[in-house]
């Protein structure tokens, strides 16, 4: 997939700041501007959100100021069972660790490494990405490129006919040091990024280098379905399908459609803010989308990136995707929660990523309805027994 | 003369044999040995075991350490499995890091290797109590497991239960005469008992796998039961380096190499050659060296290991896809294919290794090894309970 010429109308990244996302996003609020806007526009007066702030923040929700204005829990429509049904993400977190304690046993520690991940998987016979280079880390896969320095990096992406690929650490989560590679320019000397940006080759392998010395991973770019791509432009947005192991087994408890940002290379927070789409298993079709870590709650009726309306879309694949995602779960029996990140391409779906601490906030803003809902409390609560049982704690 | 195992509540052996040491006459065979008194023996039991190296008692006489020609510091050098667990913690990254996970059982450890290319155990079926995605097939009740053990030339077969260690629930099953099973050891039992038992006390996973055969040069060392190598492999500055290797001696009639299996024996394997520099019968005082292999009678010391060098370059490959983890015991099967990994481990206690070696773990060149990778894993000394 060359994007003939792309490079020519780009201007070179500033050499001074780093090329890839490093460290986590802050999700940073103006609480003066939030209280404001509010209150603006719903009457609300700042006294009352502060005092409401307060409750959750210090009651049993553990909810922060930050998390009350991006979860809409100002609204005065929502009841206090709805409200109650949200979790924080400190709460989130401890819910997936009782539904999948640590513990000697676990796979936390497998589900961070993707290549280990990857391998055990496609050996399972799953479909996954095959690695086509790695670099550092020490894990050396049959037929893969091993790459030891960034000029090895650098050489390796100048081949011919090697571009377009995806690049990722092996051990980091959303999306830092994440970048698609999509073209040499025609003196081979820079690259042209999925976001369109050129960067010199020489600076973006010693940023590699230097920062992912634990591991790093070159895998095909995947190309999207052409029904996923009318919402989401090229770059990929991961299906997150998560599983529950209940009482009969593993089960599907929902599945939500992640959409990169305008500009963006992939689908997670960045300096353009992505947006999730609530998926109907049953239909593919989009239930219901909204901006991530946005004030305004409204539903998304259009892509932010293409201008399609959700409406028309029905995404395929979508029960192979949750199928794939259930058989996959059988096979990590000690995963109480997982949360599968599923490529839907244009033959068919991919194993992307396996989370095993999932984070439930893609539900929470897709669904504008909070984790611990009166339809699935019951059904984390019998995985919760199921996990207890398991550890032999009651 | 093959006997039909009727008499038993389980077919498979469900728990380690224990390992104690009768005091009393111990006492005196070490202080006849020692020319000392049994009170002065005992006193030095003692000492050791409420001093820092914590040696309980059982461990003071398993490991011989009255004999009179060692030095203070040669007794000093003995390890608990106690402190080489404390120890192997610390180099083992935190747990929501850990593979333990992976590694504590065997499929996924295959599935694993499998992704890799790395040569390992064949599972052919595994037997559990749910549905699982897997490259085999999946035996789900007794019914099943029976009906797959008694398809025609599927024999012979090695099974073993997914999590377990020290070869709890391991067997070969080499033959089957109408309902009954035959074991390698020789004995029978009912088919249908053995799937019941399967099928109850594993749900969780019991593989079967093809009956590998050893190395004709290992087969004509130790005989036709395989006994597997174990390399113990630490991460230093430049990555994985093998630290100690030794050779598991399954003894006579036994089925496997594990702990439960009889007289079993262990050799320390030379890491430049690949020759056999000791071997200790498990059962004998140790210092007693074993000359001749006790189930072939050929000669051990300087006898070389077949495709050594290529079973330590597979247990360091097989430490490089885990980053993270400081010391790795990896089992190697030395077959009449090539070396190819049985199982890994993340706690590779010291027992085994101090046997065969006759001396403790912890010599000056060891320790010091040990401190480099924990210096490479980011932990920081002294670690609790551990002389370095």
């Amino acid at each position: 997939m060359q994007i003939a010429g792309f490079w020519q109308n780009k201007n070179m990244s500033e050499p001074s700041e780093p090329i890839l996302k490093l460290v986590t996003q802050a999700k940073s609020l103006d609480l003066k501007k939030a209280m404001a806007w509010v209150t603006a526009t719903t009457g609300k007066t700042g006294l009352r959100q502060a005092m409401e702030i307060g409750r959750f923040a210090l009651g049993k929700k553990k909810l922060s100021p930050q998390e009350y204005y991006h979860l809409g829990l100002w609204r005065p429509h929502l009841s206090a069972d709805e409200k109650a049904a949200f979790l924080s993400a400190s709460k989130s977190m401890a819910l997936n660790r009782r539904l999948s304690p640590i513990n000697a046993t676990s796979l936390h520690g497998l589900m961070r490494s993707k290549i280990l991940t990857g391998l055990i998987l496609r050996a399972a016979g799953f479909p996954t990405m095959k690695p086509l280079a790695t670099f550092g880390g020490g894990v050396v896969v049959p037929g893969a490129a091993v790459l030891r320095t960034a000029a090895d990096i650098a050489d390796w992406l100048r081949q011919d006919g090697l571009l377009p690929v995806f690049g990722k650490p092996v051990n980091a989560a959303l999306s830092i040091g994440a970048a698609s590679y999509i073209e040499l320019t025609p003196d081979r000397t820079s690259v042209v990024l999925g976001n369109g940006k050129i960067v010199a080759l020489a600076k973006i392998t010693a940023e590699i280098a230097e920062h992912f010395a634990t591991g790093y991973l070159f895998e095909p770019l995947i190309r999207q379905h052409p029904a996923l791509e009318a919402i989401a432009g090229k770059a990929v947005g991961g299906l997150r399908v998560v599983t529950l192991r209940g009482p009969d087994g593993p089960e599907v408890l929902y599945t939500v459609q992640r959409l990169p940002g305008p500009g963006a290379m992939m689908d997670a927070l960045t300096a353009s803010p992505y947006s999730v789409a609530l998926v109907d298993p049953a239909t593919g079709r989009i239930v219901r989308a909204q901006s991530m870590f946005a004030m305004n709650v409204a539903p998304l009726e259009a892509s932010l990136v293409t201008g399609v309306r959700f409406e028309t879309v029905t995404l395929p694949f979508v029960s192979e995707a949750m199928a794939v995602s259930v058989e996959a779960h059988r096979l990590f029996a000690t995963s109480g929660v997982l949360g599968f990140d599923i490529a839907l391409t244009t033959t068919g779906v991919v194993i992307n990523e396996v989370n095993s601490l999932p984070y439930h906030s893609a539900y929470q803003h897709s669904a504008d309805r909070g984790l611990m809902n009166a339809e699935f409390r019951p059904r984390i609560e019998a995985a919760i027994r199921v996990a207890e049982a398991k550890t032999g704690k009651r | 003369m093959p006997t039909t195992s009727m008499i038993f509540d389980k077919v498979l052996t469900a728990k380690s044999a224990s390992k104690q040491v009768d005091f009393a006459t111990m006492l005196g065979v070490a202080a006849r040995a020692r020319g000392v008194s049994q009170v002065k023996i005992a006193v030095e039991a003692i000492r050791r075991r409420f001093g820092r190296q914590k040696l309980s008692s059982q461990d003071y006489f398993r490991f011989g350490l009255f004999r009179p020609e060692l030095t203070d510091a040669d007794r000093d050098a003995f390890v608990s499995d106690a402190e080489i667990s404390r120890l192997n913690s610390a180099l083992r990254p935190s747990e929501s890091h850990s593979v333990s996970g992976i590694i504590s059982s065997k499929i996924m450890t295959e599935l694993l290797l499998r992704g890799v290319g790395l040569p390992c155990s064949q599972t052919v079926a595994v037997a559990r109590a749910t549905p699982a995605p897997m490259p085999f097939p999946v035996l789900i009740g007794a019914a099943a497991i029976e009906e797959f053990l008694r398809t025609a030339d599927r024999l012979p077969l090695f099974g073993k239960p997914d999590d377990s260690s020290l070869g709890v629930g391991a067997a070969s099953f080499v033959g089957r005469n109408g309902d009954e099973l035959i074991f390698g050891d020789g004995t029978r039992t009912s088919l249908s008992k053995l799937a019941v038992e399967i099928a109850r006390d594993y749900p969780d996973g019991y593989v079967f796998q093809t009956q590998l055969r050893p190395h004709p040069e290992v087969a004509r060392l130790i005989g036709p039961v395989v006994g597997t190598l174990r390399v113990i492999t630490l991460r230093l500055k430049q990555g994985p380096q093998a630290m100690f290797s030794m050779l598991k001696m399954p003894g006579p009639g036994a089925m496997v190499d594990g702990a439960l299996s009889g007289a079993n024996a262990a050799a320390l394997i030379d890491l430049a050659s690949g020759a056999i520099l000791r071997a200790q019968l498990g059962k004998a005082p140790l210092g007693q060296d074993l000359v001749r292999n006790h189930v072939t009678g050929v000669e051990l010391p300087g006898a070389v290991l077949p495709d050594f060098d290529k079973a330590v370059a597979l247990a360091l490959d097989v430490h490089r896809l885990f980053p993270h983890l400081g010391v790795l015991g990896a089992d190697v099967i030395l077959s009449d294919h090539g070396p190819l990994i049985n199982e890994v481990n993340l706690n590779p206690l010291a027992s085994l290794a101090q046997s065969a070696a006759g001396r403790g773990l912890f010599s000056e060149a060891n320790k010091a090894m040990y401190r480099e990778a924990l210096e490479v894993q980011g932990a920081s000394l002294p670690v609790k309970g551990v002389r370095l």
